[in-house]
């Protein structure tokens, strides 16, 4: 297995491949996803290739199992997901596949067709059949009663006199329509015939329709609506859709078709109305019975379709496996090249060295399945480009990866920093977010996604955030773990201190002190133990109200620098470690040593100056090493850097901390103002006076370590670094005196910025604070027996807010500034990032991304 | 003397630690990358502890108290209040 | 009896899980008169002598120490409550 620390070793390989082996050979490589394959002819485009008619009817087959599978999912029946992915199909089966799915697809559109046309006839029948019921109470409201008893009487006999009753009646209904003014302007003897058409329109249309014909008729019309109650199906998309019924009462011809045309614009659908209540009947009679048999009709295709989804359902993501396979076995064929006799397929491929011999496995095994006798052949390759970079991770390890690549791919043998930030990564993030509580909240979560691991991954969901959380589900479980190990040291659980061992403060006081001062502060010199709490913070701050947080401050602003500044020693350390691999000693020499020097003598310098004056500066001493004397670290190493005088110290105070500090602080900064010149110059020089030396002496073998240096990657290991056409010098001095000032500058902006670790943790504990006081406190200063019902109540409301605010929102600023942490103040000290990612031909990654894309879609 | 073995204590935990964690781990895979994180979790914890121990080593100032806290202090903790 | 769905049962399961921890800590903490928790005391303002103090002090801690506890047995109602939701929920997903 190969490290984390570094990229794998990669080799360059040409693969020959016999065309009748070459299926089941890439096959093979495909399941093994190791190797990435080049494109071998760029510019010949995609429909000249030679496989493209078999992706192209891949692409078919997959258009077809999209059809399927929308079908499925429209009717929702629950798909068949084993989540085992079958082999590649030899390339016969493709037909059977193809054949099956063409025979799927056609019942399929043709059950839909029948549907679609069942679906529109019933349609069309329902919405007669209401026209039929609620005309008929248009027409019963104007109906006399008289007429009305003796109409549901059925004897042929009768049918004559019904049908003139029914004229009358017609008239009746007219004169009653009409209203009593349009009889009387209606000269008696006068046939006023009047008409009308009854039809269904989409209910949101009506009341422009109304306005509509009220103004194209000049108000001569008449429009009775009733609303159908149940929504009613429209056979084209399926969606419900409300309706009404109207019924239009108008005189003569010309308003006929004026009506008609308004009808056809609003596209209200007509029905043939008949007139005679008993024709009404009996064709509503026919209308039922035509129903019903339709329904039976349809609840047959429906069953047939059920049918056939249900039996494509077992298999579909079955066949999508299959079809993605082989699409992506001819998508890959596509990049080799033909051998001039067509006999053979050359391809060329990157392979992390390593895994050499399970691919020839691989490789043989395809052989043996296609029945070739000839072996293909795998070699390796000598080769100027920059390999890909590839790093091996597990479930454990792939979340941290992530985060590094997310900044940049590395370059290619580079240091990795991923190892690291296994741990520095919740460790600074625990460093802002340190809260037992809050913690023990987090990695219980963490532990819980650990757990369930199978369970979550199998259900796959395109939730984005879910998948972030389930993503990064080891992280958050260290961040957990970490962040209640920094609670412990800061002594916060939702705020409130935890007294385990007693704490080393005591008092002694009168009680008429007691009584009689508002506050009290204890001295240290009198009060304190002289021991320590053992563990973490002492207890007692927690009740110091007034000024745990002077205390705090102090604290915590040393921890940042000094984690900081170390956090940034060890990122300079790794580039000893690329310099030192890439055999690089003029960068080694003349751009490590004075960096680390400079950041030494400047900056860790000042961080044992804060452990002496922890160490040295005491209460109980006498001067000038007491309390009061101690000097601010901040202020003296202000003063050493700009050569200030230090001002003058208070009474019998020293402004110096140990002997000769003015010498060695004097000689520190020195030493470290030396540095930058040498950062700045020396590398360019020594390149420039290599290279010429080499054009005096133009032999290939005296590229010494200088011009490597200038050139500054590749390596001796992984087929050699290219030896690119050499920079200009002006280049050169420009690039280094750009990463010069950015180091100098950087390390002053970049040890403030670790001072981000104190913000962060003073609001953290300061709003967990604020909110125990402000919320839980109110519940439990309730006063008598009722107060644990409120309790209760705010409880509740005080837990949401802890997980919303202090675990989810601050947890995410925390994360991101650690984030920022790494990027840029850790890796900008060693890591390049201008790799490019192993992209190895791999079935697993390529039915993942189908699948989602479908998804999708 | 009790800071220096307390000291000494803590360094010996965490030094059990980071060299003896990777042994509990099993020996298979990516043993250097098991011993980097037992390392480093070690040194972040250890250093941590530290810092928060020497800075309480000898404090500068003392806490300070409201009356109601004092004198419940005194009480919890057993520090009586003398009369007078 | 279906009252509530899926996720909310589930809400509630764990914030009466948490709550009775918490809460029975709580109610321990305040029931031996902690230092911690001494700015939860419904304390008056001015007192006496140190007896009247004393005195006050203490029953303010026990009352907060049952109150605590009066809390962790209703979320032990709620526990009850969600967790016979979330079976029900997820008997009817099973189903």
């Amino acid at each position: 297995m190969g490290s984390l620390f570094r990229s794998e070793e990669m080799a360059l390989c040409q693969l020959f491949l016999q065309s009748e082996a070459a299926y089941a050979c890439v096959s093979e490589l495909g399941e093994l996803g190791l190797v990435q394959f080049r494109d071998l002819n760029p510019d010949v485009n995609a429909f000249q290739r030679k496989f493209v008619n078999e992706v192209r009817r891949c692409d078919e087959m997959e258009r077809k199992l999209r059809y399927l599978e929308k079908e499925i999912k429209k009717d929702g029946i629950p798909m068949l997901d084993t989540g085992e992915s079958p082999e590649a199909p030899q390339p016969r089966e493709m037909i059977d596949l193809e054949a099956t799915f063409e025979k799927l697809e056609n019942e399929l559109r043709e059950v839909n067709q029948n549907a679609e046309a069942l679906k529109r006839n019933f349609l069309e029948l329902t919405e007669l059949k209401h026209i039929l019921r609620k005309t008929q109470v248009f027409f019963d409201e104007s109906v006399p009663t008289v007429y009305k008893s003796s109409a549901p009487s059925h004897s042929s006999n009768k049918y004559r006199r019904l049908l003139q009753m029914a004229d009358n009646q017609n008239e009746d209904e007219q004169a009653q329509l009409l209203g009593e003014e349009a009889v009387r302007a209606s000269q008696p003897g006068q046939n006023l015939k009047l008409g009308f058409v009854a039809g269904v329109i989409l209910r949101e249309r009506l009341p422009p329709f109304e306005r509509m014909l009220w103004r194209a008729c000049r108000g001569n019309v008449f429009l009775r609506q009733a609303m159908i109650e149940t929504p009613l199906e429209d056979p084209t998309n399926g969606d419900q859709v409300h309706k009404s019924v109207f019924i239009i009462f108008f005189q003569g011809d010309q308003l006929k078709t004026r009506v008609k045309k308004i009808c056809e614009g609003f596209r209200a659908t007509l029905y043939p109305c008949p007139e005679a209540p008993a024709d009404r009947r009996e064709m509503a009679m026919g209308v039922m019975t035509r129903i019903e048999d339709l329904n039976t009709v349809l609840g047959q295709t429906q069953d047939h379709r059920h049918r056939v989804l249900v039996a494509a359902a077992k298999n579909l993501k079955n066949w999508f496996v299959k079809v993605r396979k082989i699409k992506a076995i001819y998508h890959t064929l596509n990049l080799f090249n033909l051998d001039v006799t067509q006999k053979c397929l050359i391809a060329e491929c990157w392979v992390p060295l390593l895994d050499f011999e399970t691919i020839q496995l691989a490789l043989r095994r395809g052989t043996e399945r296609s029945g070739s006798s000839v072996p293909p052949i795998l070699n390796r390759m000598q080769t100027f480009e920059n390999p890909p970079t590839y790093n091996r991770t597990n479930k454990f390890t792939k979340a941290f990866q992530a985060l590094i690549d997310a900044y940049g791919v590395a370059s290619y043998r580079e240091m990795n920093p991923a190892p690291y930030t296994i741990i520095t990564f919740p460790f600074l993030f625990a460093v802002m977010f340190g809260d037992l509580g809050h913690g023990a909240i987090m990695a219980l979560f963490g532990l819980w996604m650990i757990r369930k691991e199978k369970g979550l991954a199998a259900q796959k969901t395109d939730n984005e955030i879910w998948n972030i959380f389930f993503g990064g589900r080891y992280i958050i479980f260290l961040m957990g773990v970490f962040s209640m190990y920094t609670g412990l040291i800061y002594n916060d659980i939702f705020s409130k201190s935890l007294n385990i061992f007693g704490s080393h403060w005591q008092m002694s006081y009168n009680k008429s002190t007691v009584m009689e001062n508002k506050y009290l502060q204890l001295s240290p010199k009198e009060d304190y133990e002289g021991t320590p709490y053992p563990f973490g913070m002492d207890p007692i701050w927690q009740v110091a109200g007034s000024n745990k947080i002077i205390f705090h401050n102090a604290y915590k602003m040393k921890i940042s620098i000094i984690f900081g500044v170390i956090h940034m020693v060890f990122g300079v350390v790794m580039s000893w470690h690329n310099h030192t691999y890439f055999r690089n000693r003029i960068s080694m020499i003349y751009e490590f040593i004075p960096q680390l020097v400079f950041l030494l003598l400047l900056f860790f310098y000042m961080v044992l100056l804060m452990f002496i004056k922890w160490i040295k500066f005491a209460a109980t001493n006498p001067k000038p090493y007491s309390e009061a004397c101690a000097p601010s670290i901040l202020i003296t190493f202000i003063d050493m850097v700009l050569f200030n005088k230090p001002k003058e110290p208070v009474k019998d105070c020293e402004v110096y901390m140990f002997f000769g500090q003015h010498f060695v602080q004097v000689l520190f900064v020195l030493l470290a103002l030396c540095c930058i010149p040498i950062m700045l110059l020396a590398k360019p020089m020594l390149i420039m006076q290599a290279r010429k030396l080499a054009n005096v002496q133009p032999i290939a073998g005296a590229s010494s370590d200088a011009e490597t240096g200038g050139v500054s990657n590749g390596g001796p290991h992984g087929g050699g670094g290219p030896h690119e056409e050499e920079e200009e010098m002006s280049e050169i001095f420009i690039h280094q005196s750009i990463h010069t000032i950015e180091y100098v500058l950087g390390s002053v902006s970049h040890t403030a910025s670790y001072l981000r670790l104190w913000a962060l943790s003073l609001a953290h504990a300061q709003l967990a604070e604020v909110l125990w006081t402000m919320v839980l406190s109110i519940g439990l200063k309730q006063e008598g027996w009722f107060g644990g019902v409120i309790l209760t109540c705010v409880f509740a409301f005080w837990a949401i807010l802890t997980v919303g605010i202090l675990v989810l929102m601050e947890g995410l600023s925390a994360f991101l500034h650690t984030l920022r942490l790494h990027w840029v103040e850790f890796q900008s000290k060693f890591y390049k990032g201008q790799g490019y990612a192993f992209q190895p031909f791999s079935f697993d990654a390529i039915i993942e991304n189908g699948s989602a894309a479908t998804e999708v879609e | 003397m009790e800071v220096f073995f307390t000291i000494l204590f803590f360094t010996a935990i965490w030094a059990a630690v980071g060299l003896g964690g990777p042994s509990l781990v099993s020996k298979e895979h990516q043993q250097d990358l098991v011993r980097c994180i037992f390392l480093l979790t070690a040194v972040c914890c250890w250093l941590f502890w530290l810092c928060c121990y020497l800075a309480q080593l000898n404090p500068l100032i003392g806490p300070k108290l409201t009356q109601d806290t004092v004198r419940l202090i005194a009480k919890a903790w057993n520090h009586p209040i003398t009369e007078g | 009896m279906k009252i509530c769905g899926p996720k909310l049962s589930l809400c509630g399961l764990i914030i009466s899980v948490w709550g009775i921890v918490q809460l029975v800590l709580m109610g321990l903490f305040f029931y031996i008169n902690s230092v911690a928790l001494i700015e939860d005391l419904p304390l008056g303002e001015e007192y006496h002598t140190l007896e009247e103090f004393y005195a006050a002090a203490n029953r303010a801690y026990n009352q907060n120490a049952y109150n605590c506890w009066i809390a962790a047995c209703i979320y032990v109602l709620t526990l009850l409550l969600s967790a016979q939701q979330f079976y029900m929920n997820s008997r009817v997903t099973a189903n």
